[in-house]
């Protein structure tokens, strides 16, 4: 069971992995190297720390749960 | 932590001799590689790390430019580091490749606490990631060459390099002013990509190696097949094994299964868990497995 859970984990990020290049690339494709001409406006620099924080959070999200039970009870 | 790292640099030292190697090897302006070959060949062109681009090829390969592959020098060094890694592992990803050498290197340097780096515990899913990337990077080249969405898709790999955002950088430590006008949003989010997150927050410090590497994922896969015919690679003996764990945490490609067994399509052959390994569970071997002791790798 494990074994089957770990595969269709795999196959999963396989997927997200497989189709987020293309879509990352179709949505920058207009603008060609040239960063005035993005249709993003600079946006992505503003996602950076976005994902950052999604990262970090993703990464305490467990000790953020505990920490809101223990204030909870 | 300190006394740890330097540890690991006696233990490795000349894997890191050898990575310092090919900094000087493939970038410019030292380039003694590219230099070599370009007199070799009588190409007047000044060889950089971007001259000899490592992604280039596997773009032409699957958008139908063969015509660029002929005479290239940067399709028989793709095709070379290929080869090389049928017969012999991974050799240029682990000993020689400056861009995972410098993300490693400033993840083993700034001594930021394993509870602050990320790392995805379980090898199916890291080498389901690597491997979609792969997969997306060919459609993308499929669908530019191919011109499948008409001219919406251009070449853009070279927008998302490493490999040029490392050589742009070191320009521009030298001096050369022509470096700053590649600094668009796409190579700030190379650069955020492989030092930040790839390199200080990943364990290891290979992150962008592990996902978003064409040359490494196939070097892999050809490292896969040559391994299952007995060419040079990294085995487990688990009879030998006292479940320390030492293995894993060492592994900067995040190939050490829960069996402890290696992931060849992973693995790059950088020797850190045989020389790590107190009781000496890793070897590197030749030739087809024999001892049913050892553990098949996957």
């Amino acid at each position: 069971m494990r074994a089957w859970l770990s595969r269709i984990k795999g196959l999963w990020a396989y997927a997200m992995a497989a189709s987020a290049a293309p879509l990352t690339y179709l949505l920058s494709a207009p603008c060609g190297a040239a960063c005035g001409a993005c249709p993003m406006g600079g946006a992505c620099l503003l996602s950076l720390p976005a994902v950052m924080a999604v990262v970090l959070i993703a990464k305490f999200s467990r000790r953020l749960k505990t920490a809101f039970k223990d204030a909870l009870s | 932590m300190q006394l740890k790292f330097l540890d690991t640099l006696r233990k490795n030292k000349m894997r890191y001799i050898s990575l310092v190697a090919g900094f000087f090897l493939f970038v410019a302006p030292f380039a003694l590689f590219s230099r070599l070959v370009y007199f070799a060949i009588g190409n007047v062109a000044d060889p950089t790390l971007h001259t000899i681009c490592l992604r280039m090829p596997i773009d032409w390969m699957f958008s139908g430019r063969y015509y660029s592959l002929i005479g290239s020098v940067s399709a028989a060094f793709v095709i070379g580091v290929i080869l090389l890694s049928f017969f012999l592992g991974p050799v240029f990803c682990g000993w020689l490749c400056p861009v995972g050498a410098v993300s490693e290197g400033l993840s083993r340097v700034i001594p930021l606490p394993s509870k602050f780096r990320l790392k995805i515990k379980d090898p199916k899913v890291t080498r389901g990631l690597r491997y979609g990337f792969l997969a997306g990077f060919i459609a993308v080249s499929v669908f530019a060459g191919f011109k499948i969405f008409g001219d919406q898709i251009s070449s853009v790999c070279c927008r998302y390099c490493a490999s040029a955002t490392l050589q742009n950088l070191v320009d521009a430590a030298f001096g050369n002013a022509t470096a700053l006008e590649y600094w668009h949003t796409g190579g700030i989010m190379v650069l955020i990509g492989w030092l930040i997150i790839g390199g200080v927050l990943m364990f290891g410090g290979r992150g962008w190696c592990l996902f978003f590497c064409p040359l490494g994922a196939m070097s892999n896969l050809a490292h896969k097949a040559g391994s299952k015919l007995g060419m040079y690679r990294t085995e487990y003996d688990k009879t030998k094994c006292t479940d320390c764990n030492s293995c894993k945490e060492m592994c900067p490609m995040w190939a050490i299964n829960d069996d402890k067994s290696i992931e060849t399509t992973l693995c790059i052959n950088c020797k850190e868990c045989v020389n790590r390994c107190p009781k000496g569970a890793y070897s590197m071997r030749w030739g087809r497995k024999k001892d049913a002791g050892v553990a098949q790798q996957n």
